[in-house]
């Protein structure tokens, strides 16, 4: 009977997560793309901040200052993120996207005078000493996974999308991601990275998101490597759409300081 | 007595320099950043090395709509420069000096056409030309400071050219870039300690006029047919970033002439370089690079002691010009076997055409040179070892440091340098400057 009644139980379960997953019809692949194309702004976007990195062991902290200058150009997102004190002045990564290509990074270090072209299976790296890799600082691509959609959650008092992605590289260094879409700003507010062993081995977490002109920015990111028990957190203290010059977004033009800065 | 006042000099121009920049802080927001680095450097052998070293870089940056200017103001306290022997120097001995580093203003056009900008630059210049990492045949727009020969990074040995610069990027995979140098300014070689085999064999000799060891040069004149131009093409394909380039101007290093007369002469010649460039990225966090450099014409290499005087008997200067190539190829890999790992191996070869015997310098020079770091605990600590091999020679350069980052704005670094090799070698006539060091760096 006990049997009877959990096989009951799991297949109205199992049916009503359909019914869910069916009500907008979309596949994770999907939810995905939706969320790669949103909140980017053809015209600029421009985000200013102090990003804390935090030794969880030791208690201690590094602060620095960030700016970020991103654009969507036929199509196509380009990013440039640049810190501006402490030794890491100058420090700056370009990232272009391409339809049907792995995007193109660099990384430009004033001690060496000139961009270096970063290969794509560094995308998992670590920004300079940071807890942000490359990909989660824009070089995240739709193809380099494949999907599969979870029951929809109420998170922070918003209706989630759930999605399960693993990556198709056999050298990457996670398993799967589970990432949490907040429906109404097609913004990821967690991800949960499972390492080779299964475990939750880092996380990423975005909140008080704020509408800027037409695009949604989180004004608090912050990614924990539970193995490392290190913490990298992101408050933005200003977020503009404007008008961001192009040429920027070039690797020749990598040392060339910003109007925006 | 000097020393002290050119100390007393660097003070209050820093002192003035900081009234000004505290006094605009909010109005014109000019931003200011910069370092300050304290190196002793100390001889393993007696007597050969010591130098303390104080730099301070004052960097002032704004930006206006699409114009920027930059100016980097330098200020060094450096006992090895000598107060003497004029002759090397670029008119500024004495170890206390200060100077314009860097200075420019540059300007874009923003179109939203065929071409995407245009930037125009002026001013003093520091340029970086080329892929590979510190042995960088191409790069070759800026004087360099080899006071401390290669133990100083490349990117910091420049010294900015009065220069002018137009790139047109038509789009993020094709520009062009012109640039002129309506002055020039020889490298300097002037050291208290590293003295090349050639100039002390100079130094020794008869023919030095009047026995007080200093060489003269010849400096071209001040004039603008004596500028030196160079224009490069830049160009992304297959994701392979490359740049051919081409430089028609004056060697910033010096062609050792003598005479009959017994008149030693430092000569700058013209030079005429086709360059050539590349990077990719391959797999598995490695990315290839390198540059290659051909001297069509105005590179001069000199005679063997052996055969230097029947070359000036016949009316020659003691050197032959010489169609000349050099190039570096490598690769580096961020994650080398583990994680935090980072290797960068170099093949280094320079090449003399028409090669004939009796020439001080070898045809074929092959060098191996290597870099590689080991950071633990996020990059808070690296150990590093950097070095060249010259395979021919057999003759070797090599570095170990450890690097503390003991705050976010200040490192701490100790470290040795090992110079082995015979007398008669390029890296072996260093062989007694083995050194220890001791360093600090603040970053504001």
């Amino acid at each position: 009977m006990k049997k009877l009644i959990s096989l009951i139980l799991t297949t109205a379960f199992v049916c009503a997560v359909s019914v869910t997953n069916a009500q907008d019809n979309l596949t994770g692949e999907q939810i995905a793309q939706r969320a790669h194309d949103a909140n980017k702004s053809a015209t600029g976007l421009v985000i200013k901040g102090t990003l804390t990195m935090k030794n969880m062991a030791s208690g201690s902290n590094e602060s620095r200052s960030a700016i970020l200058l991103t654009v969507k150009q036929d199509g196509q997102s380009k990013a440039l993120i640049r810190f501006t004190n402490s030794s890491y002045s100058g420090t700056t990564m370009l990232t272009i996207e391409r339809t049907g290509k792995e995007n193109l990074q660099y990384l430009y270090l004033p001690s060496v005078g000139s961009p270096r072209q970063i290969e794509g299976s560094d995308k998992e790296k670590n920004f300079v000493d940071t807890d942000f890799s490359n990909e989660d600082l824009g070089g995240s691509r739709i193809p380099d996974y494949s999907y599969n959609r979870l029951a929809d959650q109420n998170f922070g008092g918003s209706d989630c999308y759930v999605i399960e992605r693993f990556p198709k590289s056999s050298s990457s260094k996670y398993s799967k991601h589970v990432v949490v879409i907040d429906k109404a700003s097609l913004l990821p507010v967690s991800v949960q990275f499972y390492g080779k062993s299964g475990r939750v081995v880092k996380t990423m977490k975005a909140s008080q998101v704020r509408k800027v002109g037409n695009v949604n920015v989180p004004m608090y990111l912050e990614v924990t490597d539970i193995e490392k028990k290190r913490q990298s957190i992101l408050n933005v203290a200003d977020a503009q759409e404007k008008k961001v010059n192009a040429g920027y977004f070039n690797r020749n033009r990598m040392s060339a300081r910003w109007a925006e800065e | 007595m000097k020393t002290s006042k050119s100390l007393l000099k660097i003070y209050k121009i820093a002192a003035l320099a900081f009234l000004f920049i505290s006094s605009q802080d909010a109005g014109a927001a000019i931003t200011l950043s910069g370092d300050v680095t304290a190196k002793n450097q100390t001889g393993t052998h007696e007597g050969e090395v010591y130098r303390n070293y104080l730099k301070a870089d004052v960097n002032l940056n704004e930006t206006f709509e699409n114009t920027e200017f930059k100016v980097i103001l330098r200020a060094e306290d450096d006992t090895m420069r000598p107060d003497d022997n004029a002759a090397y120097l670029r008119d500024d001995t004495g170890s206390g000096r200060i100077y314009l580093r860097e200075a420019f203003i540059s300007h874009d056009f923003y179109f939203e056409s065929v071409i995407d900008s245009i930037n125009i630059k002026m001013g003093r210049i520091i340029y970086t030309w080329g892929n590979s990492d510190e042995v960088k045949p191409v790069d070759i727009i800026n004087p360099q400071d080899y006071s401390n020969l290669y133990f100083t990074p490349i990117q910091d040995r420049k010294y900015g050219v009065f220069s002018g610069t137009v790139s047109v990027f038509f789009n993020e995979n094709f520009f062009i870039e012109a640039v002129a140098v309506p002055e020039f300014n020889p490298s300097e070689m002037a050291s208290s300690v590293f003295v090349l085999n050639e100039l002390e064999t100079l130094r020794a000799t008869e023919y030095i006029s009047g026995g007080d060891g200093i060489i003269e040069q010849n400096l071209p004149g001040k004039k603008i047919r004596n500028s030196s131009a160079a224009g490069r093409i830049g160009l992304t394909l297959f994701d392979i970033d490359m740049h051919a380039s081409y430089y028609n101007g004056y060697d910033n290093l010096p062609v050792y002439n003598m005479n009959l007369t017994h008149d030693y002469r430092a000569v700058y010649k013209k030079v005429q370089m086709f360059g050539f460039d590349f990077q990719r990225a391959l797999f598995s966090g490695i990315s290839i690079r390198g540059e290659a450099a051909f001297f069509e014409r105005g590179k001069y290499f000199a005679y063997d002691s052996a055969h230097i005087m029947a070359d000036v008997s016949t009316g020659g200067t003691g050197s032959v010009e010489k169609k000349y190539t050099e190039y570096t190829i490598g690769f580096d890999d961020q994650d080398f076997i583990f994680d935090d790992l980072y290797l960068n191996l170099q093949f280094h070869q320079k090449i003399i055409s028409s090669y004939e015997s009796g020439l001080s310098s070898d045809q074929y020079t092959n060098m191996i040179l290597w870099n590689v770091k080991y950071y633990l605990d996020n990059k808070k600590y690296r150990l590093s070892s950097q070095g060249a091999c010259d395979i021919g020679e057999k003759s070797v350069y090599a570095n170990a440091e450890f690097m503390a980052k003991l705050a976010d704005n200040f490192e701490f670094t100790v470290g040795s340098w090992i110079l082995e090799g015979d007398a008669d070698t390029s890296i072996g006539q260093f062989d007694s400057n083995d050194m220890v060091y001791v360093s600090g760096k603040l970053t504001f």
